[in-house]
């Protein structure tokens, strides 16, 4: 019968951007730009360039080989001082996750799933080419077996072994060893030597970018605030397949802006809305669903730990002699060190972090979003909501997907609990005045 | 901002690895060549200032009388005589709270010596070496041995015991006996002297430490410093020093950026974060840790409560920017 | 100054009768003690050595450089053995007779003896001798680091002959202390211009006060009458051991010796301190006459003598090569080692076994 149907009504190819996941993208980003006021000019670069790459599905220029990594372990400066591209492949589209659940058990993380619906599609968006490689640190189970069935689609996939343990010397110098282990194999691939010059370029790259993304950050403890989260995700989103240079400028180009906005006074958003730390699985586009949530109802996104913004950009590179040998094992040790993510047997360093950007950023509550299916964030949970208890902070915890359908009930659960939070900054404020 | 907010700005920016090293120039040639400009600092120094480089010295390093002290006949040491000793502790007790263990990591000639070796060897690309765990927890006792036994040895001369050839027995195997006095063309400490069994093996002794000296210094950052009896008697003192290297674990990310440009290999200064005072036995107080920190604050130079040197972000990046775009 | 000075009455010209310096009976000053010091001297002296370390107000010379030089080992000091430089008094009996070894210790015998102390600064000061069992004895005190130069001076006539008696000895209060020592002051010999007949040490430039002289030392002295230089006058060393040489000084008034080894121990009964003293002694006669509390003479005979220290040379037991050779070997092993304990690190990881012992 279908076969008939088939031969009746041939399947028109239909171009990409009419296609239901690019709708997806486009009632996202639409939502992004139109439903707020006052959108930096300078982010307009970043609103085209999702609009290209994820509306019309634009291709994606890189330099040399295409390297791409499901994780923010693998370290960058390393496949630039290759000559190659690093491509960050962790996909935020429900269409992917939908796709790629045939991998995976129903009850698995929806950005492992979405990545794997990505790299099995024939037309993969952002469209940046078939990978030369494939870097998969062997962090959370379902990405390490995620792995062989990237294999099994025809990408050349290399294990980087990284530790569960990171307190250990160890564990350190194991991954020092990967690390090192992983700079042969690009070295194999692609058939270039490291050089002290080559590496110390990519320190460069990204040790601007970084220092860019850390004056961004610190716009971000201004309050009221200035800029809204759901803009810094889409800037930290971008990271993952932009020209790292021109990202840089970019973003360099939209802190001017922000000292401007403080130079003026200007408020973002009213002045007594809550002030929002998010953390848990990382929101990445178009999954912006929490973040969007979040400030639709009248909060601010003010600071992040997650894994596609804050954890992936903030923590910086310490060198004490520019040799290969020592910047690669510092590399490795930024890698691993200050990493907070919750694969680790213990998440003391990410209760500390989180507590210390409460302080610091004047946080009232926190929103720990957890993919379902993603079992670390999942059991870190309860330590996590223990360690804010003590401390008598709010948090919202939201199990959630890339799925749109629990949004109705999420934005209820999101606006009592902005509002519980402003009564609760009234109630201060009185005890105060 | 006011004025005092500029400088503190200028000086958590400024290019620490330079400045450092010609602080350490400054101390080197006040401490080795000072005797040129009549410079006296007197004889308790609490670092390697070696009185062997008789007249250059512009002080002298305190566990030369130290040791001599120990050495007095027993009767004596417990006379009113050893008021000397104490109003020497004093001395050497003053000039060490200044600058506490700073004197290590910018004053001490013989510190800036193997910092210059390990530049030699950066400018030669070979790599360094690290202990691994063991052999750190290992050797890091040797130190607490050295100044055991640089009581006990003169003691024991003092007591009747040992010769009066084994006097300022640590002297004997310092090397910057062998090294400093170099540094005035004087090469008399470089023979094996067989008058005696003892002087024998002591200055035998004291040229093997000075050939390890070299290798060790040479692949090994701070090599003797991780053996150095003067900073475990410094670590004696060090929670009463005026400057003092302390931690904000709260704002500390575990980052180990600082245990990265350790010297010393000090693990604690990256993953304590309970002790406000960071400084272990095994510190020099280089301050290298502060000046590599990207978290404003969690590291900080305080000299009698007030901060002097802190972590900041604008400082970090500006000096790892530096050495990004070093070529050399 | 209560000496009398001797008028001379009348020149005469005939020429000095002998070149012969040697002479079996010269009076020399000398730091060693007598041999019959009964023990509690030696206790006392001892004790003495010690308080001296204690007294802080005296410049202190506690702890400080230079294994190689510094003498002060507190061990109790032997006879025969000369004193030491350390301390700001030194004690100085007079002997009688070359031999080092067994020349009697004498006590004055002639007329007119004077005592004169001269400092560094040349500052002059007219001391008193002391008595101490029968003997010769001067106690002289040095109020500051340096050299001081003590001149007795003793007159006799025998048969018709005034002999001149000029013993003199050099003192040295040493420091280590290289900051407590005026260079310029102690480079610059010590010269007393009253005397007919004097032995000045020529001072090395960058003698200090820490330098000793040891076998194989070219050791300059001058010979000085009133000041200034005189030639042809014999001078003789005796060392410890008996060894002679006689040298005529030149123009300038200056002769050189080179210091023998004369200590050959066995190695295990080396002391690097070893001290011998030597003895340089110079003559001069000449024809004047006068006369000397109513004994009237026709010639005149000046015995100047300067006793002196030495110690054995570094090159007896120093060794350079030795030195270099160990730290040279542990550099090239130790590197050696180094490299090949990294490259062994890059071969693979060896298995860990187990078994049943384990």
């Amino acid at each position: 019968m279908t076969n008939e149907t088939s031969k009746v009504i041939p399947i028109q190819p239909v171009s990409y951007s009419r296609s239901r996941q690019a709708g997806e993208s486009q009632d996202v980003l639409d939502h992004i730009i139109d439903d707020f006021q006052d959108n930096p000019e300078s982010m307009q670069y970043f609103y085209d360039l999702f609009r290209s790459v994820y509306c019309h599905g634009d291709e994606i220029k890189h330099e040399g080989m295409l390297v791409g990594t499901t994780c923010i372990q693998a370290p960058e400066e390393l496949i630039y001082a290759f000559g190659a591209t690093p491509m960050r492949l962790c996909n935020g589209s429900y269409h992917y996750d939908q796709k790629g659940a045939e991998f995976m058990p129903s009850k698995s993380c929806s950005l492992v799933k979405a990545t794997l619906g990505m790299l099995n599609s024939d037309n993969v968006i952002p469209k940046i080419g078939k990978p030369d490689m494939i870097v998969n640190p062997t962090t959370c189970d379902q990405k390490k077996k995620s792995s062989s069935m990237m294999g099994d689609m025809g990408y050349k996939v290399y294990d980087l072994e990284f530790p569960n343990v990171k307190e250990s010397e160890a564990s350190r110098q194991y991954w020092q060893r990967s690390v090192r282990q992983f700079a042969t194999e690009l070295r194999q691939l692609t058939g270039r030597k490291l050089t002290k010059k080559g590496l110390q370029a990519a320190f460069n790259k990204t040790g601007r970018a970084q220092a860019a993304f850390r004056k961004l950050h610190s716009y971000r403890l201004l309050s009221p605030s200035i800029i809204l989260g759901k803009d810094i995700f889409l800037v930290t989103n971008a990271y993952f397949f932009d020209d790292i240079t021109r990202w840089t400028e970019k973003v360099e180009a939209l802190n001017v802006e922000l000292e401007a906005r403080k130079q003026a006074g200007f408020k973002a958003v009213q002045s007594k809305a809550p002030r929002v730390l998010f953390t848990g699985s990382p929101p990445i586009f178009p999954n912006l669903k929490l973040p969007l949530l979040i400030e639709e109802a009248g909060g601010v996104v003010v600071a992040d730990e997650s894994c596609s913004a804050n954890r992936m950009l903030y923590d910086m590179t310490a060198v004490d002699e520019w040799m290969v040998n020592d910047m690669v094992d510092s590399l490795a040790d930024k890698y691993l060190k200050p990493c907070t993510c919750p694969i680790f047997t213990k998440n003391e360093d990410r209760k500390r972090r989180l507590l210390d950007l409460v302080k610091s950023f004047d946080a009232d509550g926190v929103v720990y979003q957890a993919f379902s299916g993603c079992q670390v964030y999942e059991m870190e949970y309860r330590s996590v909501a223990e360690a804010f208890n003590q401390a008598g902070i709010p948090m919202l915890y939201v199990e959630t997907d890339y799925s749109p359908d629990d949004k109705g009930q999420l934005s209820t659960r999101i606006e009592a609990f902005l509002e519980s939070m402003k009564n609760r900054k009234k109630q201060k404020q009185r005890a105060l005045g | 901002m006011t004025n005092l907010e500029h400088i503190r700005t200028a000086v958590n920016n400024v290019q620490f690895n330079r400045f450092r090293f010609w602080l350490q120039i400054f101390f080197f040639a006040l401490l080795v060549y000072g005797g040129y400009l009549g410079i006296e600092l007197g004889k308790h120094l609490p670092t390697f200032a070696c009185g062997y480089n008789k007249e250059l010295r512009g002080g002298m390093c305190f566990l030369m009388p130290l040791q001599h002290w120990m050495e007095w006949p027993w009767e004596k040491l417990f006379s009113a005589a050893a008021l000397t000793i104490l109003y020497g502790f004093a001395i050497f007790f003053l000039w060490f709270i200044a600058l506490n263990r700073g004197w290590c990591g910018f004053a001490c000639p013989v510190g800036t010596i193997q910092d210059w070796i390990t530049s030699l060897r950066r400018w030669t690309g070979i790599r360094y070496s690290r202990y691994s765990e063991g052999q750190y927890k290992g050797l890091g006792i040797i130190k607490w041995v050295l100044l055991a036994l640089m009581f006990l040895i003169p003691l024991g001369i003092g007591g009747g015991w040992f010769t009066h050839d084994l006097k300022s027995p640590f002297c004997m195997i310092c090397p910057g006996r062998t090294v400093v006095p170099l540094f005035g063309l004087d090469v008399s400490q470089w023979s094996i002297d067989f008058s005696s069994r003892t002087n024998m093996i002591m200055t035998s002794l004291g040229l093997l430490v000075t050939g390890l000296f070299f290798i060790g210094a040479f692949v090994k950052k701070r090599f003797f410093c991780f053996y150095c009896p003067m900073g475990a008697l410094h670590y004696l003192f060090s929670k009463a020093a005026l400057l003092r290297l302390n931690k904000e674990g709260a704002k500390c990310t575990r980052c180990g950026d600082c245990y990265r440009v350790c010297d010393l290999q000090i693990k604690e200064i990256a993953d304590d974060i309970q002790n406000k005072n960071i400084m272990t036995d095994d510190c020099i107080m280089c301050l290298k840790c502060v000046a590599a920190c990207p978290e404003p604050g969690a590291l900080k130079a305080t000299f009698a409560g007030i901060p002097i040197f802190e972590a900041t972000e604008a400082g970090f990046i500006k000096r790892m920017n530096k050495g990004r775009t070093d070529d050399k | 100054m209560n000496r009398v000075f001797i008028v001379i009455a009348a020149l005469s010209l005939s020429l000095v009768t002998s070149m012969s310096a040697a002479n079996a009976d010269v009076l020399w000053l000398t730091e060693t003690a007598p041999p019959k010091a009964s023990a509690s001297q030696v206790a006392d002296h001892a004790a003495h050595h010690h308080a001296m370390h204690s007294s802080t107000s005296a410049v202190s010379k506690t702890a400080t450089s230079d294994s190689g030089k510094h003498d002060h080992t507190g061990m109790i000091v032997l006879d025969e053995t000369p004193g030491k430089d350390h301390r700001p008094s030194k004690q100085v009996w007079l002997r009688r007779g070359d031999d080092i070894k067994k020349s009697p210790f004498s006590d004055l015998d002639g007329g007119d003896p004077s005592l004169t102390l001269i400092d560094q600064a040349g500052k002059k000061s007219v001391v008193e001798a002391g008595q101490e069992n029968g003997l010769f004895t001067l106690k002289a005190e040095m109020p500051e680091v340096g050299f001081y130069e003590a001149y007795l001076e003793q007159r006799s006539v025998k048969e018709g002959r005034l002999l001149v008696e000029l013993p003199k000895i050099e003192l040295l209060w040493a420091s280590c202390q290289p900051k407590e020592i005026d260079e310029e002051a102690v480079a610059k010999p010590i010269v007393n211009e009253a005397v007919a007949l004097e032995l000045v040490r020529i001072h090395k430039e960058d003698e200090g006060c820490m330098n000793r002289i040891v076998s194989g030392d070219v050791v300059n002295f001058q010979v000085l009458s009133y000041g200034k230089p005189v030639a042809g006058i014999p001078v003789s060393m005796v060392t410890q051991e008996g060894w002679r040489n006689t040298q005529t000084s030149d123009a300038s008034g200056t002769v050189a010796f080179t210091m023998i080894r004369e200590y050959f121990p066995n190695w295990l009964e080396f002391k690097k301190y070893h001290t011998d003293v030597f003895l340089v002694s110079a003559v001069m006669e000449k024809n004047e006459s006068g006369a000397l509390n109513g004994q009237s003479y026709s010639s005149v005979r000046y015995e100047a003598t300067l006793p002196g220290k030495y110690r054995p040379s570094p090159h007896d037991y120093r060794s350079y090569a030795w030195g270099l050779g160990i730290s040279f070997f542990v550099i090239v092993f130790g590197g050696l080692a180094v490299y090949l304990y990294r490259r062994r690190r890059l071969k693979p990881y060896k298995e860990v076994r187990v078994d049943d012992k384990s």
